[in-house]
């Protein structure tokens, strides 16, 4: 072994050696993903979009991005006319609470709502709008596998005379954990949302699916 | 993939013993496991030999999708257990060795580095760990300053029976104590088996540099196992 004389560091090169399983799936994935990438055509290959985002909806999500980048500017500003003209599809996805409506969006209560779906496909964005009702509070940030946890990457915008905070983020289908931040220092779960513990560091989220309509 | 990341990057040690039984690697009664000879390439490398035909890789450039295939079956083991063994968790391993062959695909136009396509590829692969790599630690800061700890401490692992799963464990953790940059080489050298030229086209750092990393992630990974053996 090179440059290894001890029996301790041996032992640790052989076991970092062992080859970890491969799932066959997992090759046939990534040949199916490829191929799809082939077929979308230079253009949209460069214009893949990755929401940092964990687990198991991120294969799904390459398929429909490139498409999805110019869908979603389209998106962003149909939005705007979602939150007041209640479309008929919008709905509350999480599984917990009662369903949403439109009108709810468009009134603001606290939670996570999906208001918009931006095409028929199956793997979509959806329109989600994050809600928090907090009085007295100087700022409102939600964090998620969605925006990489990151505060500062999804502010909360104050609805004006009110202390409900709110913002909408594009996400594709999936199953999301979340948690807003209220003045950079507290983390506050979604009183109307499941919960998960995160199974590394043994905190609670908010859960979060968007689901396929 | 359907499978929802539920393996604690403190598990991988339990991950990597259940895939020795799986490749039915017989465990001995010291703990520790048989030498593979089957792992070693003359060239040093551990795992599937090292090295396309140059002309599979250009098949694979002008949109051969069989040639593409082969690359994909070729390299997947060894890219796997380079991520596993740089991010901890075998199910992110394989979302970042899936990230690393589209990347692969969509530039194999453009590629014209014949001969080195495996640096080629490991260097797009390292670079997507370290992009997973960061982001879970962005991920584990947040966590942990901001929220309330209902459990307290990182979820422990599974317990194995056995004393190779211990020692297993210990690895793991001294691994992912290390830098990441130091991680990397390390792993580039004396698990991947590449030589510092190869190691330079991948990381972009000087061969010096790359002596220090692997000597000081050696000295720390050293120092660390022997401090929890001795506890």
């Amino acid at each position: 072994m090179r440059e290894l004389t001890d029996d301790l560091m041996e032992t640790v090169a052989r076991e970092l050696s062992v080859l970890p399983p491969v799932r066959e799936e997992a090759i046939e994935r990534i040949l199916e993903l490829a191929a799809q990438q082939r077929d979308a055509g230079p253009a949209a290959q460069a214009a893949r979009i990755e929401p940092p985002q964990h687990g198991a909806w991120r294969a799904r999500q390459r398929a429909w991005a490139g498409a999805g980048l110019a869908a979603a500017l389209a998106a962003l500003l149909w939005v705007g006319v979602a939150r007041r003209s209640a479309p008929p599809e919008a709905r509350l996805v999480d599984p917990a609470g009662p369903a949403g409506t439109a009108g709810e969006a468009a009134s603001p209560v606290p939670g996570a709502v999906v208001v918009a779906d931006l095409t028929a496909a199956d793997d979509a964005l959806r329109a989600v709008q994050f809600v928090l009702d907090a009085p007295g509070v100087r700022a409102v940030a939600v964090v998620g596998g969605f925006n990489d946890w990151d505060p500062a990457a999804t502010r909360l915008e104050r609805v004006p005379g009110t202390t409900v905070w709110t913002t909408t983020v594009l996400l594709p289908p999936g199953r999301y954990t979340y948690a807003f931040i209220v003045d950079d220092s507290t983390w506050v779960l979604d009183p109307r949302a499941p919960r998960a513990e995160d199974p590394d560091y043994g905190v609670q989220s908010s859960v979060l699916l968007v689901g396929r309509e | 993939m359907s499978r929802a990341k539920v393996l604690a990057p403190a598990t991988h040690g339990a991950q990597r013993a259940a895939a020795d039984r799986a490749m039915n690697v017989e465990i001995f009664g010291d703990g520790t496991s048989p030498r593979r000879a089957s792992l070693r390439s003359p060239g040093g490398a551990r795992g599937p030999m090292s090295g396309l035909p140059d002309s599979t890789v250009a098949r694979a450039k002008l949109g051969d999708h069989a040639a593409f295939a082969e690359i994909v079956r070729h390299y997947y083991p060894r890219c796997l257990r380079f991520a596993r063994n740089m991010l901890g968790d075998l199910a992110d391993a394989e979302d970042a060795v899936q990230e690393a062959f589209l990347r692969v695909h969509a530039a194999l136009p453009r590629y014209t580095e014949y001969g080195r396509f495996e640096a080629w590829l490991f260097r797009i692969l390292a670079n997507q760990c370290r992009t997973m790599w960061a982001r879970e630690r962005r991920r584990a800061e947040w966590l942990l300053r901001y929220a309330p700890h209902h459990a307290g401490v990182a979820a422990e692992p599974p317990a194995t029976d056995d004393a190779r799963g211990a020692l297993l464990r210990e690895i793991d953790r001294a691994l992912r104590e290390l830098p990441a940059l130091l991680r990397e080489a390390f792993l580039l050298y004396h698990v991947e088996g590449m030589g510092y030229e190869q190691m330079m086209m991948i990381t972009g750092a000087r061969p010096s540099a790359l002596k220090m990393r692997v000597k000081r992630a050696r000295d720390l990974l050293r120092a660390r196992l022997r401090e929890v053996r001795s506890a």
